[in-house]
């Protein structure tokens, strides 16, 4: 069973069956595709369809009810297929069968899975949606690894500049010959070198907000 | 690199001088008269390759075309030479008859 619908091409209203007139639009959409460049692609693409809708006509007056798959199959056939027609500025003449084969390809997919940011599962990009799909991994799990990567790669950065801050720079020669020398450290050392350093730091703390005391009071 | 593939580009190389020939000849043709006009020649060509051919030839100057009602379906383009299409007919036929005399020559001497 087919339906017939109506088309108007070329100014001519042309009765068509339902399969044979999606052939014809892939026919035409080809020929637009293939003449996208093309100064005169419209005049091209008009003049091509008047001359499909007086094949049709001529085939209607020769009794058929309607066009058929068959009819547009002759048709593509005596025009020939848009890679064959392209003139002196064609493309490769096996471009549009590779194109299609490509498309083939990627629909039938072979059953492998492939890697999309989730657009239906998603906080900011989706992507953590996609990869728990990807993975078969639940999302929320995946975002709770994603939000730890992020406070630990923070921790780093902001370790360094408190480091930065604390540890005094090593000044005179000797500062510099007490850096690697000396007697390895052991934990007493170190945790009084530790009491030691807060000590300093303190002391040093309270000297900073002195002077920003000074620097504002001074200001005003 | 095939046979197939050769002699399409040559057909295609020519098929200007010749649309250009049948349309002087003819002094006004229809696509799908210079079709029907090749494939007697048997020089086949689809019929597709002669709409972008003539649109671009029209565009460049080299013929005019005029419309005209047709019983059988709608209006026709029927093309012409213009005065430059004319000569540059003629200087492609120029160029046509020594490359054929040079390529004539090459192959049957060599």
């Amino acid at each position: 069973m087919q339906r017939i619908i109506q088309i108007n091409i070329g100014g001519r209203v042309i009765p068509i069956e339902e399969d044979a007139y999606m052939a014809l639009k892939d026919y035409i959409a080809s020929l637009e595709r293939q003449f996208a460049n093309e100064e005169g692609k419209d005049e091209i693409i008009q003049d091509i369809e008047y001359r499909i809708a007086e094949l049709f006509g001529i085939r209607l007056s020769g009794g058929a009810a309607a066009i058929d798959r068959e009819d547009v199959k002759k048709l593509t056939d005596t025009l020939g297929h848009a890679s064959d027609i392209g003139g002196t500025r064609h493309l490769p003449v096996r471009y549009e069968a590779q194109k299609q084969q490509q498309q083939n390809s990627t629909r039938s997919n072979n059953g492998a899975r492939r890697l999309y940011r989730n657009p239906y599962d998603k906080m900011l990009g989706g992507v953590c949606g996609g990869l728990g799909a990807y993975f078969d991994v639940d999302v929320v799990i995946v975002r709770l690894v994603f939000v730890a990567c992020f406070f630990l790669a923070l921790i780093g950065p902001i370790a360094y500049i408190i480091a930065w801050a604390i540890i005094p720079l090593a000044r005179t020669p000797e500062e510099l010959s007490y850096m690697g020398d000396g007697e390895p450290m052991n934990f007493h050392d170190i945790a009084r070198n530790m009491g030691e350093e807060l000590q300093d730091l303190k002391k040093r703390g309270e000297q900073m907000s002195r002077e920003l005391r000074d620097f504002f009071s001074k200001k005003k | 690199m095939t046979i197939e593939n050769t002699e399409s580009q040559m057909r295609k190389g020519l098929l200007e001088l010749c649309i250009l020939g049948i349309i002087r000849k003819e002094k006004e043709a229809y696509p799908s008269d210079i079709a029907e006009q090749l494939k007697l020649a048997k020089l086949v060509v689809l019929e597709g390759t002669l709409y972008p051919l003539l649109t671009r030839l029209k565009n460049a100057g080299m013929l005019d075309y005029r419309w005209e009602e047709s019983p059988s379906g709608p209006p026709r383009k029927y093309y012409s030479l213009t005065g430059e299409g004319l000569k540059f007919y003629t200087q492609l036929r120029n160029s046509w008859e020594e490359l054929s005399t040079s390529v004539h020559h090459l192959t049957n001497t060599i």
